[in-house]
């Protein structure tokens, strides 16, 4: 998204009589520039992101996190060696301009490993929290608006999940599937389900009771319309939210299934797998967990900060800051 | 106030069926033979057999899970599948232990947390609550395992200040040498919790120093320290009680990794240790006794909303 | 004489306040208790009665938005009541709805071109250019322009909400509106167009409205004919001018005469004025003052 001006950025709105109509309209309107219609045009002039984009912390964030994904994307291109080649001649080195970030007690290049695992870690932050969404956003809108025997059992199976601490629960149902990490992203998918299930089930029993949806009933539109069309539109800023903060957790949950052993299995690697080897050589080589931690840690920081801002941004919190409040003073 | 705690608990009970239930279809549907797992790689057709007889697997799955919650009431849990021991047993080995680190992770997280949260509440916006703001942040995108790995390589390998592995007991190594094997793994439990209770506490007493009751007391003249120590915390007190009702949840899961790394043979190891062994009966128990851990933590955490706010004492 | 747009006989609704510990009702409010009725194509029947007497729950039972326990309802000739969800749906494109508050009865994240549009997308077969077309033609008709059809619902006022919420009724062209309380929540100085608009409409169309309010200066200028109920009961039913000339009911006779008399009224009838007050009461009943076509009460 280009930051070319627009318009009714610099201009400030015109109030001028509405031309006569049919009716005499006794409203004053702002008169403002016609506009071509087209979702993208929605976007760029909605509030929500023109605040986001003046948060500093989220922005940097998320081109951390952009940046992060076409590194993972390009791997094979920017790496500069194979991430499993192993060369005893070469092992435990530091930072040369052969091996940027040196070499592992296997001699393995470290900024290569660290290319791929990215991409290992993002791969299985894309799967859980599909999974996640999948199973708790339909269900809860389902839930939230249709009520009855439907939404107690749901919700009652949901609060049970809700009620089990979520590494182990994850790490119960890898027990039985077996260590994989698609199991393990099978696993936290469900873990992370529950609260993303509330969130939806909530706003859909906010939404549900508006006029709004009444008015669309009376109109004739199938619950299937209302629930997709007006309810999950209408509840999409806290799933929103909740998605990126989920987003971080699975990374967490990665990295820890994976340095257990129940995550990401050998050839793969992930960070996870990376801080592993370093807890392995500890005694040895403690510098080799400074690489992973920087990334795992920078990445969670990301998703957490971009969450924030785009929680405030979405609840309109910046916009009362600035308009409402007079500035706090400075003690 | 006994009879909104014997609802709380009767609410509770169908909750932890269906826990109960979830689990076990769950572990229902683990692939592979455990009575062959059991038996041993070179018994014979009829002995593992035998095995699956023995430990009643041929029954269909309301049956099992029916005696086995019936055992499970008697708080008979079942039989781990490796060692022949009880599940109750083992995990009544292992959790004191794993308590003893909880609660010295979350005293110094409230230690810690808390009172740098006033701080940052007392100078909203200024230096001060900026860089707690910052460095909770920070320290909330820690996993607790790598906090733990930190520790290890900065005070255990370079300082030798604190032993890097084990656990000992009070009884045999004195306070002294119990807490000395606690204070490193509970530092990487807490690092996450503090943060947490930092900015709970800053983000609650902020909104309640806005308050009107807040800025009346202030117009009788109340002193800064009267007025944050007595009215405004205690309105603050609702959310920093959920905090730690959360917080027990996390040091519990938090627990698994940091002891890991540590070698303490806690309820977290213990974890692992039969998820590796595919040990069932002990999983499942495992996943029973967590849940009940965190289900009475959040009951707790209801009452004192109580103490805290007397308004929800009639009416809920 | 047509046959009715609309026959309601002895429909009840009652609320559950109270269960015991088996979930079975210990307690019921009566919201609606019994109400008959009918309503002529083309024609306005006013419903009156103070907060909470079920003159809303009325319109939404009519059109099914809320399940009746008892009575019948007869749309258009169909047993509205007896009907399957999915022809209830498509009747709903005949039988419309206009809800007291325009500001949340416009879905806040749906631009109005595309709430106009989906009425037209739910009943009618059309192209999508088609659909465009139609929901802009709706748009003008009730005052607003074409630029303004992809904006939000937060950039208008309360009186173009409103307009925006009638045409999204008209969509499909409806023979029958419930219009609950449509001008409630709009300054006076806004309900003016807002009511003009609604005469216009049925004068084009031949629409019936079924007119809820609590105002009864507003009952008396739209309305042929009126019901005033009373906790869910109807106690009054007539023509328009005879039921203010002559009330017979007690509560009838209250209610008029908490209309704050003189003054204020005139006020309003001189705020419509002139050339307005002639198109805000029809000329039917203007001849006539719905007395001599004045709808069969069934009670």
């Amino acid at each position: 998204m280009s930051e070319t001006p627009r318009p009714e950025d610099s201009e400030a709105p015109v109030v001028v009589e509405e031309a006569p109509t049919q009716l005499a309209d006794s409203t004053q309107v702002e008169v403002h520039q016609p506009r071509q219609r087209g979702w993208l045009h929605g976007i760029r002039r909605s509030r929500p992101l023109r605040q986001l984009r003046r948060n500093r912390a989220a922005m940097a964030s998320l081109i951390f996190l952009l940046l992060l994904t076409l590194a993972s994307v390009f791997a094979p291109l920017l790496a500069t060696h194979d991430p499993n080649a192993q060369s005893l001649i070469d092992q435990l080195q530091g930072p040369s301009s052969e091996h940027w970030l040196g070499t592992d007690t296997f001699g393995r290049d470290v900024f290569s490993r660290l290319l791929y695992s990215g991409r290992v870690t993002l791969l299985a932050v894309v799967q859980a929290l599909t999974l996640a969404a999948v199973l708790g956003i339909p269900l809860g809108l389902l839930a939230g608006f249709i009520k009855g025997p439907v939404d107690a059992v749901l919700s009652r199976l949901f609060d049970a999940l809700l009620s089990l601490p979520p590494l182990i629960l994850a790490i119960a149902i890898v027990g039985i599937l077996g260590p994989s990490l698609t199991n393990a992203m099978i696993a936290i998918g469900i873990v992370l389900a529950p609260p993303l299930f509330r969130l939806a089930r909530g706003a859909a029993q906010s939404v549900s009771t508006e006029t709004y949806v009444e008015a669309c009933r009376a109109i004739g539109c199938s619950q299937w319309r209302l629930i997709w069309r007006h309810v999950l539109p209408n509840a999409s800023s806290p799933l929103l939210v909740q998605l990126t903060f989920s987003a971080g957790i699975i990374v967490i949950a990665e990295a820890s299934l994976s340095f257990l052993g129940l995550g990401t299995q050998i050839p793969q690697s992930s960070w996870g797998t990376m801080l592993r080897d370093a807890f392995d050589s500890i005694y040895d080589s403690p510098w080799f967990m400074i690489a992973p931690t920087v990334m795992v840690v920078l990445t969670i920081l990301s998703f957490a900060t971009f969450g924030d801002g785009l929680r405030d941004a979405l609840e309109g919190r910046g916009v009362q800051r600035v308009s409402k409040k007079p500035p706090a003073p400075r003690t | 106030m006994l009879t909104m705690i014997g609802r709380r608990l009767l609410a509770a009970i169908p909750l932890l069926l269906f826990v109960s239930l979830f689990v076990f279809a769950l572990l229902d549907l683990v692939p592979g033979d455990a009575a062959r797992n059991v038996a041993g790689e070179t018994a014979t057709e009829e002995e593992v057999a035998a095995t699956r007889e023995r430990l009643g697997l041929n029954d269909p799955f309301f049956v099992r899970y029916f005696s086995w919650l019936v055992n499970a009431l008697h708080g008979d849990l079942g039989t781990s599948l490796y060692s022949s021991e009880g599940v109750s047993s083992i995990i009544a080995q292992r959790l004191p232990i794993t308590a003893s680190l909880a609660v010295v992770a979350l005293i110094m997280a409230i230690v810690v947390g808390l009172p740098v949260g006033i701080l940052a509440a007392v100078r909203a916006n200024s230096l001060v609550d900026r860089a707690v703001t910052a460095l909770a942040a920070l320290l909330m995108s820690v996993p607790p395992f790598v906090v733990g790995l930190i520790l290890v390589i900065v005070f255990a390998i370079n300082m030798d200040l604190f032993p890097a592995t084990g656990y000992s007991e009070i009884s045999d190594a004195g306070l002294g040498g119990w807490l000395q094997h606690l204070i490193l793994p509970g530092i990487a439990i807490a690092a996450i919790s503090a943060a947490e209770f930092a900015r709970q506490t800053r983000g609650a007493l902020v909104d309640t120093l806005g308050m009107d009751h807040i800025r009346t007391v202030r117009a009788k003249g109340l002193r800064r320290p009267m007025i944050i120590g007595k009215h405004a915390l205690k309105n603050a007190g609702i959310p920093i009680a959920t905090v730690v009702g959360l917080q027990v949840g996390r040091v519990l899961a938090g627990a698994v990794t940091v002891e890991f790394v540590f070698a303490i043979p806690g309820f977290g190891s213990l974890a692992v240790q039969s998820v590796n062994q595919r040990d069932v009966p002990v999983i499942l128990g495992i996943v029973m006794v967590s849940a009940v851990v965190v289900i009475v933590a959040n009951i707790m955490v209801d009452l004192s909303y109580g103490y805290f706010n007397p308004r929800t004492r009639t009416n809920a | 004489m047509s046959a009715p747009l609309l026959e309601v006989s002895g429909l009840r609704k009652t609320y559950v306040t109270k269960r015991n510990v088996w979930g079975k009702a210990t307690q019921r409010l009566t919201a609606v208790g019994g109400v008959s009725f009918t309503l002529e194509p083309g024609r306005t029947l006013g419903i009156v009665g103070e907060t909470g007497a079920g003159k809303s729950t009325v319109g939404r039972l009519v059109l099914r938005l809320i399940e009746p326990d008892s009575g019948s309802v007869k749309l258009l000739g169909q047993d509205v009541l007896a009907m399957p969800r999915k022809e209830l749906r498509s009747l709903r494109a005949k039988a419309q709805m206009i809800f007291q508050d325009p500001f949340s009865s416009l879905d806040p994240r749906m631009v109005i071109g595309a709430a106009v549009e989906e009425s037209l997308t739910v009943h009618a077969d059309l192209s999508k250019a088609d659909r465009e077309q139609r929901s802009l033609d709706l748009l003008q008709r009730v005052g607003l322009r074409a630029d303004q059809m992809d904006r939000y619902p937060r950039e208008f006022s309360g009186g173009q909400l409103q307009r925006i919420a009638i045409a999204r009724a008209l969509a499909n062209d409806p023979d029958f509106i419930v219009c609950d309380e449509p001008v409630a929540a709009l300054d006076v100085s806004i309900q003016a167009q807002v009511l003009n608009l609604l005469l216009d409409l049925q004068a084009e169309r031949g629409l019936g409205y079924l007119f809820i309010s609590h105002d009864l200066s507003l009952v008396r200028f739209l309305a042929h004919d009126v019901i005033v109920m009373y906790k869910g009961e109807v106690v009054e039913m007539g023509p328009t001018a005879q039921l203010f000339a002559d009330p017979q009911h007690a509560y009838t006779r209250k209610l008029l005469s908490a209309i704050p008399v003189a003054q204020p009224r005139r006020e309003r009838a001189r705020a419509l004025s002139g050339a307005v007050l002639s198109s805000l009461i029809p000329p039917a009943s203007l001849a006539s003052a719905g007395v001599t076509q004045g709808g069969r009460p069934s009670c």
